[in-house]
């Protein structure tokens, strides 16, 4: 079997309760831009479940930080989470969804990691390679067909702005 | 939130969501506001979470759950928050400018799963704090 990872994607986030939804996302759309759009249900959960595991191990006021990393390995996808916190390990089921969830210590805290299969026989080379496309919503689409300074509002918000809340156009 | 478009909540609600539009410095083409059964606000954001450089972010809000972030997909691929800000349904335009701040910096700031709606009691004092910004603005 050939282990070797021939595609890596990860994401350091504080260790706070909304980093399970972050950390689903970045799940979901990681998985999406692969073509593994059949993976997204069950690593999700997978997923979810190990952040939560890290956020509730940090409790309140003293978050710190964890990692989300997706590899391409073999004929599986590994999803792993590690946690930051050398001090006390994150709690975790055995089995989430299907997945059996493996926890290593590391030097730095602790890695927790799961390894789903491939759908179709797939490997990990006969994954594409991600398309990256700008995508744009239709306001952003209009707001970049406009010249700026043709709206006068516009433009006396952004000035009014220089001097004091951030320009969150930039 | 059965009102009247040209009530005071109405007018309270444009003065609000125009608040914090100005907060975000986001102009009034890429905002949408109405008032409805339930009421809501969309917000385009033109920042993006460097997390998800190749998606638009937007700040939604309800009556029912206040602010929220999500990132923009495609309407059959189901929601995208990444966090709702909690507390007050109404938070005030420095909170919620900070709120949104922190989501775009990494720090997952606010909630993952949606506050608990409003009961009858807290929707019906919504009705009114809306319409009290509106007189506040016709005061001014």
């Amino acid at each position: 079997m050939n282990n070797q990872t021939s595609q890596v994607d990860d994401l350091r986030l504080v260790a706070t309760p909304s980093a399970v939804n972050v950390a689903e996302m970045f799940v979901r759309f990681s998985l999406m831009e692969w073509s593994l759009r059949p993976l997204v249900p069950q690593a999700t959960q997978v997923g979810r479940h190990m952040v939560a595991a890290v956020v509730d191990n940090a409790g309140p006021g003293l978050a710190g930080f964890l990692t989300v990393r997706l590899r391409l390995q073999g004929d599986g996808l590994v999803v792993e989470v590690e946690d930051e916190q050398v001090a006390t390990r994150p709690v975790v089921s055995p089995e989430v969804a299907g997945a059996r969830i493996g926890v290593v210590p590391t030097a730095y805290g602790t890695r927790m990691w799961s390894e789903l299969p491939l759908p179709n026989n797939m490997n990990a080379k006969s994954v594409p390679l991600p398309r990256r496309e700008q995508r744009r919503s239709p306001a952003a689409e209009a707001l970049a067909d406009e010249p700026l300074g043709v709206d006068p509002q516009v433009m006396q918000r952004i000035l009014s702005a220089l001097g004091g809340p951030q320009d969150f156009r930039t | 939130m059965n009102v009247d478009p040209d009530s005071l909540t109405a007018r309270g609600l444009t003065r609000y969501v125009d608040s914090i539009a100005a907060a975000l410095v986001v102009p009034p083409h890429a905002e949408h506001h109405e008032v409805s059964e339930l009421s809501n606000a969309y917000l385009a954001l033109y920042r993006r979470s460097p997390a998800f450089p190749e998606l638009d972010l937007m700040l939604l809000w309800d009556e029912r759950h206040g602010w929220s972030v999500a990132l923009e997909t495609a309407p059959t691929e189901g929601p995208a928050v990444l966090a709702y800000l909690g507390g007050d349904v109404l938070a005030e335009a420095d909170e919620v400018h900070r709120f949104v701040r922190d989501v775009i910096d990494g720090k997952c700031p606010g909630q993952p799963d949606p506050p608990p709606a409003l009961d009858d009691e807290q929707a019906e004092e919504l009705v009114w704090r809306l319409a009290a910004r509106a007189e506040d603005g016709l005061a001014a």
